[in-house]
Order: structure tokens, then C-alpha cells, then sequence
């Protein structure tokens, strides 16, 4: 048994409370277009702030992060900040399917829809690094669980959560809710 | 390392294996069972059950591609083949992965090596023949005949469902040219039929009777499409009616019969771990590569029952790797199976071993069947050994439904689209079958990751993000027409003395190519999908990348196949010692306590999923061997 076990050891926690740990939530939450609560929710939190410090050179997350906390504060125009400094390809990029680094800050913020949405995180080659390839590799068995993805397709994740004989044979519950709430209106 | 005095001696744990040791301890024989994959897999009850099960799903969370085997260890001592590795023949590297590939095409197919074997990883559907499909050569001048009929194995096929467990619903097994005694009267499944999915009910109603047009040089044929819900090996509702309670020997009349269920009709078997786990699916939608809770038949459930009830008649020997035989110069009767024995996942250290007993059966799948043979030039008078090797090739097309349909949910299938599975056009071009998938684009396009990476690589974020996300991934359809190739002798497994594996056992060397009357069958249904798609109003998504391991073109169209996990055909049975390796008895020409089982047996492929006709196939090896062992 023991040869192929494999055991999913929590990663290492950075110091708590981390000033930074507030931003991160705040910024998933409008990369992802899903509520503070949501995110908590998936009880990923503190796991994927982890990976983040833990991957990463800690200067180049906490610059992202002070850019970030920065752009919420002006409330009224986060959604074109965040466009124009996060998500907006610079010059110098190729489509399509720029590598990572070649997008603003090193495409974190889409590093961190793609963590949040599959559980899956792809691995930064920061400075000397550069020439690797960029790997990816599921956080946790919970992260593949917790993916944003499958509640978005109005599903479970494959083989976790399942929700029982013969429920296939019908819409999804939240379908059927908003269905009878429409009907009801109607009346 | 010697095991002797056993009546039989069965190489591999799969479902043929699972089902000869049963059928033969039950029958009051001594059995041994060698499996070649690690001691963990092979707990059939409580804990250890439980824990090995937890571990292959972990392994399944944590892949990043779910692949038919991603939850399942790949030993090097004992290696499997995995559809992942399958590229352009032209670019893989010989020295790395399992099957040594010499194409043209790529053979895109894998099974397991372990214990339960690829019933661990398989759907679970379970469709019957047909009976054209034993006739082929006499109906459509195509491939050849079986050695008997569909009627010969109708009774073996009832086992088959009932060591299965199958649900399903025989009034609406709509089937083209089977005749009113294609079930037995009054015949009925274990339990009741799967429910079809939510998308199923929407398909069918613009594609359940619609009219389509195949196109030919000099001909253009119409064709009214059929669909029907698709018998399962995974437990539903017991059907209280169904009459069978098992199978037994009766050792006066030298045969096996089915004998009558009990009260309560069928009892659906539950998971290893706990049998009140898995009486039921729960809609995991990951039947391929796992079902976390069992309710999916597997191989081990046979096992486990067979050494339940006799739990001195069958040793099973995990870590055993068999190699070859040992053959009596003189009678050319088997003397042994030879196998090495190793002690751990990481040591390549082995103990060499042998074991004994009156009758030799191979379990080990069509590919690792061939290679044990060819390896030990046995069975082989016929030069038939690893040839013939089939698979359905199945031509994938998807696209986007008007409506919300939300896949991602259910079984992996429950509709199948039926009418084309016999029909005239055999002569001109395979048959096959439609399956309805419920999966979405995981398949041909690995969504619902892709669909995020796509959409962030393009720069969407936020409720535009999730917004679009809902509105691609809930409308995804997939079709996937499974047309049956024809046996082709160039189609083949060999050895080769530059390809071997840690323990120094060969690798499978493959040939492999699709002939014209399988790719004029893509050609047809791809015209009848286009049609299907717009009497749905599917916005179709295909896509061939000529970039693709199995892409080719075809009267001026390109295409790509993909494989099934369909393995068949390798060791045929036959009624001409000429032109096959074994006889309708599954016992080999050349040997006369030598068996094979599984679908290597099968000369044809038809287009059911072979799991269920293999196993109808093994109950009759099974008689035959205890018929030979009473006299």
C-alpha cells in the first residue's frame, strides 16, 4: 500500500495574521467575479495564500498585491484599473497564448483565476529561472474538490460531491429554484 | 518457488479471470489465480479495502489530466499502457512508455494491469451483439464468421448479466435485425434502467426518429435514427422480478445452468469495504476512471464473492508476473506458467517461480495474452496469434446546444443512438454506435479546465468570466460514433528481443492502421452527425488537428480517431485450426489444457462494448474447462 499512497500534506503556513491575506480575498474576488463568501467559502483561503508566498519570490507577490490593494481603494473604476494593469497584454507580449511572464506582473492575476477556478497552480519561473518551462500541478485533492469550475457549470467536481441516484435525470437544484421562482412570479 | 496441485492455473485478476475462478471453485476446483500488480490492490474486504480504495482516488484528485488509469499505480515491474502517451507515431520515441508504436497510426487504447483490471476504469456499458454481427462474412461478404451464433450465447450472456448486475430495460432495446428471440421470454434485467440524463431527454426529442441521408458514389440511402437507453453494469433499482439467483454446475448433465433468485429477486452486490455502500449509483460522473463508492461493477466483487464462499479453494498470488510456459516437447501439453515474483512497487528484485495444475488459463487481456503466447511460442500454428487486433475508432463530434443541457452530470452515457449498428451498409462500411455523452467536451477538448484557460488567455475576468464560463460549459454536447474496424492480420501486437521492460519481459510492439471500410464509415457519420446537429441546432465545435497522434485524411477530408479502450481480437476463436488460436471451446488448437479468455477471443468486433460478450464467452470456456477436468 504503501507505494503508492500518497498522503496531501498541508503546506506550510506563512505567519498569521498576514497583512496581505485581506488583499489577496479582496482581488480573487474581483478576478473571479464570485463573492468574498464564496471564496471563503471553499475553505481555500488561507491554503492558496500559501502557495502564493510560498512559490513565489515574496517581493514580486507583495508588489502585485500593494498594486492591488491600491486599485481597490478607488472604488468606481477597479474594474478598467484592474483591466488595464493586470489583464491588458503589454506590447511586448505574442498572442496567442502568451506565457505567463510575459503578461503584467508576471500573469499572476491569471495564475490566480486559474488556482481559484481549477485548484491546479502553475508554477513561476521569476529571474534566473526564466528558460524552464512552466509546470502545473493540482494544489491538493481539496483544491480539485473546491474548484470554482464545476458549481459555475452547474455541476459537481467528477467523482466528489456527488449528488445522488438519478439526479441527472433532471436541471440542476439551483435551475429548478430559479424555474419555480419564475413561475411564481408569473402567478 | 514452486505452486502445484491446483485443477486450474489462471493467469490475471480481471473480470475473465474473476469469472473462471469462481465458476470453478463453485464447482468444487482447486484454484490459483497469479495476478501481476501489488498486494494492496488485491484486499477484497473492510480496511485494507477501504484504504486502497482511498488511495486510488486520492491519486485520481490530484492528476491533472483524469485519464482512464491517472488513479491507478503504473508499476514498472509490471507496466500498463496509457492513452496519454499516444502521439503521432512519427515522433515517439520507442524507448519510453509501454507500447513500442510502429503505426501508421497510433493505437490510442489502454487497459490496466492490476488487480480487478480495467473494470476498474471501464463505463460499465453492457450491450449484447447482434446477431448479423456472428455473420458477417456470410451477410456482408466482411470479415468472418464467429464459430456459432448469436443463439449459442444468448444463454451465456444471461450469466454474464447476472455476475455483472446489470441494469437496464429490455422493452426498449430497440435493435435493428435481432429478431423476437433476441431475449429469452419473459427475460428481464437484475435492475431497473439507469435513468437517462436531463440532456438525453433533450436530444431525443429532434433526433429519436429523425431522417437522415447517407451519400454514396452511386447511391444515396435514407435512414430513420433510433436511440434507446443503454444497459449499465452499475446498480440501480433491484428489479424484483428478475429470476436468476446464480450460476451452478450441474455434474450430471456437464453443463452450467442458472438457478432461480431467491424471494426478493436481485440483490444488488455493494462495495468491497462495506456492502451497503455503492446499492446504488449516486451520480458521480467519474465512471471512467473511477466510482469512489463501487456502485459500478468490478472484477474484484467477483473475486471477493468466489473467495468468500470457497475460501480454500482459490489462492490468489499477487506480484506474480507470468512470463511464459513451460511445454511438454513431446505432447506439447503446458507444464507450467513461469512468473517472477517481486517484492515491492521500487525493487526490481524478483524470486523466479513456477506454478502447476491440470488446466492453464489466460486472463491477462488481448495484448498481454498475445505477448505471453508469442513470447513462449505457444498456441501459434496458425500464425494468428496478435493479429487482427481491433478497437472501435470512434469519430467524436461536439458542439453547443440551443439550450442550457448541463453534462458534467450522471453517467458517463445513458442514450445510445442504435439504428446503425447492422444495416445493408455493412457491406459498404462499418456499423456503429452513437453513445449520447453526458461528460460535456472532456473528451475531445478536456473541458471544463480548458474552457478557463482559454477564457483567461483571452482576457476575461470576473462576472464577465463566470458568466461566460455558465453559459459555454452548460450547453456542451458530445457525440461519439464507436464504428467497428475490421480484422486486418497487419493489425498486430509482436515482440521484439530491443523492447523490454525492468523484469526483462517483452514490451508490446504494435502495428496498427485503419483499413478504408472503417474510414468510409467516418466519412457517412460525420454526414449524419452535420445533420443531427442541425435538426438540433447545435453550433458544431469539431475541430481535427492534423497535430493529432490519429488525424488522417480521406477523400479530401481530415479526420481524427480516437480509441475506445476496446482491445480485441488478438487470439481468435474459430472453427478452422488454419485460421484461429483457439476453438469454440476457447481452448487452444495447439494445446489441450490451454484456455484463453477475454476479448482476444473475439473474431469480429461488432459495436457493443466488448466487456459483456467476453464475459458471456468466459462461461462457456468455463464449462468447457470443467467438463474436460470431470472426464
Amino acid at each position: 500500500m504503501a507505494e503508492f499512497m500518497i498522503t496531501s500534506i498541508p503546506t506550510s503556513k506563512v505567519k498569521q495574521p498576514d497583512p496581505d491575506l485581506g488583499t489577496f480575498l479582496a482581488i480573487s474576488s474581483v478576478l473571479t467575479g464570485c463573492s468574498e463568501a464564496e471564496l471563503e467559502g471553499t475553505g481555500m483561503l488561507d491554503d492558496y495564500f500559501c502557495v502564493l508566498m510560498k512559490e513565489q519570490d515574496h517581493e514580486g507577490v507583495r508588489a502585485f498585491l500593494a498594486k492591488a490593494e491600491e486599485i481597490l481603494a478607488h472604488k468606481g473604476t477597479i474594474q478598467e484599473e484592474i483591466k488595464m494593469t493586470f489583464i491588458d497584454l503589454p506590447d511586448t507580449a505574442t498572442r496567442p497564448n502568451p506565457p505567463f511572464d510575459q503578461m503584467g506582473y508576471d500573469g499572476l492575476a491569471q495564475r490566480i483565476i486559474l488556482l481559484w477556478y481549477t485548484g491546479i497552480w502553475t508554477t513561476m519561473n521569476w529571474k534566473d529561472e526564466k528558460t524552464q518551462p512552466e509546470r502545473t500541478a493540482m494544489v491538493s485533492a481539496q483544491a480539485y474538490q473546491q474548484g470554482l469550475i464545476w458549481e459555475t457549470a452547474g455541476t459537481h467536481p467528477s467523482g466528489a460531491k456527488q449528488p445522488g441516484y438519478g439526479s441527472w435525470h433532471e436541471p440542476p437544484i439551483e435551475e429548478q429554484d430559479q424555474r419555480a421562482r419564475k413561475s411564481t412570479t408569473r402567478r | 518457488m514452486e505452486y502445484t496441485d491446483y485443477d486450474a492455473v489462471i493467469v490475471g485478476s480481471g473480470i475473465a479471470g474473476a469469472v473462471v475462478a469462481k465458476t470453478l471453485t463453485d464447482a468444487g476446483k482447486k484454484v490459483l489465480m497469479l495476478d501481476a500488480s501489488l498486494e494492496s490492490g488485491m484486499a477484497l474486504e473492510g480496511e485494507q479495502a477501504y484504504r486502497t480504495q482511498a488511495a486510488y482516488l486520492n491519486t485520481f484528485y490530484r492528476a491533472i489530466a483524469k485519464a482512464p488509469n491517472s488513479p491507478y499505480p503504473n508499476l514498472k515491474n509490471a507496466p500498463s499502457s496509457d492513452v496519454l502517451e499516444a502521439q503521432p507515431v512519427e515522433i515517439m520515441d520507442p524507448n519510453t512508455g509501454y507500447f513500442v508504436q510502429k503505426g501508421p497510426l497510433a493505437f490510442g487504447s489502454d487497459n490496466w494491469v492490476g488487480a480487478g483490471g480495467t473494470t476498474q476504469h471501464w463505463l460499465g456499458t453492457t450491450l449484447r451483439m447482434l446477431p448479423n454481427d456472428f455473420r458477417m462474412k456470410t451477410m456482408y461478404g466482411r470479415g468472418v464468421d464467429w464459430p456459432f451464433g448469436y443463439e449459442v450465447l444468448r444463454p451465456y450472456y444471461e450469466m454474464a448479466e447476472y455476475e455483472i448486475g446489470i441494469a437496464g430495460e429490455v422493452s426498449e432495446q430497440r435493435l435493428p435485425n435481432i429478431g423476437d428471440d433476441y431475449f429469452s421470454p419473459g427475460y428481464e434485467f437484475p435492475m431497473e434502467k439507469i435513468p437517462q440524463s436531463y440532456l438525453d431527454r433533450l436530444m431525443l426529442k429532434k433526433t429519436d426518429g429523425l431522417k437522415v441521408t447517407m451519400k454514396y458514389d452511386h447511391a444515396t440511402v435514407q435512414h430513420e435514427i433510433h436511440c434507446c437507453s443503454t444497459p449499465q453494469g452499475r446498480n440501480s433499482t433491484p428489479n424484483k422480478n428478475y429470476k436468476y439467483g446464480g450460476v451452478a454446475w450441474d455434474h450430471r448433465a456437464k453443463t452450467l445452468h442458472m438457478t432461480p433468485a431467491g424471494l426478493g429477486g436481485y440483490e444488488p452486490i455493494g462495495s468491497l469495504w462495506d456492502p451497503y455502500t455503492g446499492q446504488r449509483c449516486e451520480g458521480n460522473a467519474a465512471c471512467v476512471p473511477i466510482c469512489p463508492v463501487q456502485a459500478k461493477y468490478n472484477a474484484l466483487k467477483t473475486i471477493k464473492r468466489a473467495k468468500q464462499k470457497n475460501p480454500h479453494l482459490l489462492d490468489i498470488r499477487s506480484q506474480c508476473v507470468a512470463y511464459g510456459l513451460e511445454i511438454d516437447p513431446d505432447s506439447n501439453i503446458i507444464r507450467g506458467v513461469k512468473f517472477n515474483r517481486y517484492e515491492s512497487a521500487e525493487d526490481r528484485s524478483y524470486t523466479m517461480g513456477i506454478a502447476r495444475g491440470k488446466i492453464y488459463v489466460l486472463a491477462a487481456s488481448a495484448i498481454e495474452n498475445a505477448k505471453l503466447l508469442l513470447g513462449s511460442n505457444a498456441a501459434n500454428s496458425s500464425d494468428q496469434v496478435g493479429r487482427n487486433l481491433m478497437d472501435h475508432m470512434c469519430l467524436l463530434t461536439w458542439g453547443l446546444f440551443p439550450e442550457m443541457v448541463y453534462p458534467f452530470r450522471g453517467p458517463g452515457s445513458t442514450t445510445n443512438i442504435s439504428s446503425f449498428r447492422d444495416g445493408d451498409f455493412r457491406s459498404r462500411h462499418s456499423s456503429w454506435i452513437c453513445p449520447i455523452d453526458n461528460w460535456g467536451w472532456g473528451w475531445p477538448a478536456f473541458s471544463p479546465g480548458t474552457n478557463v484557460t482559454e477564457a483567461v488567455m483571452e482576457g476575461s475576468f470576473g462576472e464577465a468570466l463566470r458568466d461566460r464560463l455558465r453559459m459555454e460549459l452548460s450547453r456542451q454536447v458530445l457525440l461519439h460514433f464507436e464504428c467497428e474496424q475490421d480484422p486486418q492480420p497487419e493489425n498486430r501486437v509482436t515482440i521484439d528481443e530491443r523492447y523490454k521492460d525492468r523484469l526483462g519481459n517483452y514490451r508490446p510492439v504494435i502495428h496498427y492502421d485503419a483499413s478504408d471500410y472503417v474510414k468510409e464509415a467516418f466519412r457517412v457519420a460525420k454526414e449524419v452527425s452535420d445533420q443531427i446537429f442541425k435538426a438540433n441546432k447545435i453550433a458544431d465545435g469539431t475541430t481535427y488537428l492534423s497535430s493529432e497522434a490519429d488525424y488522417w485524411e480521406y477523400k479530401g477530408k481530415g479526420y481524427t480517431s480516437r480509441g475506445a479502450g476496446h482491445i480485441v481480437g488478438t487470439h481468435r476463436t474459430g472453427s478452422d485450426p488454419r485460421t484461429s488460436v483457439v476453438n469454440p471451446d476457447m481452448r487452444t488448437w495447439d494445446h489441450k489444457n490451454l484456455f484463453l479468455v477475454g476479448s482476444g477471443n473475439m473474431p469480429t468486433l461488432g459495436t457493443s462494448n466488448p466487456t459483456l460478450t467476453l464475459t458471456a464467452l468466459t462461461f462457456k470456456a468455463a464449462e468447457a474447462i470443467l467438463k474436460q477436468l470431470e472426464t
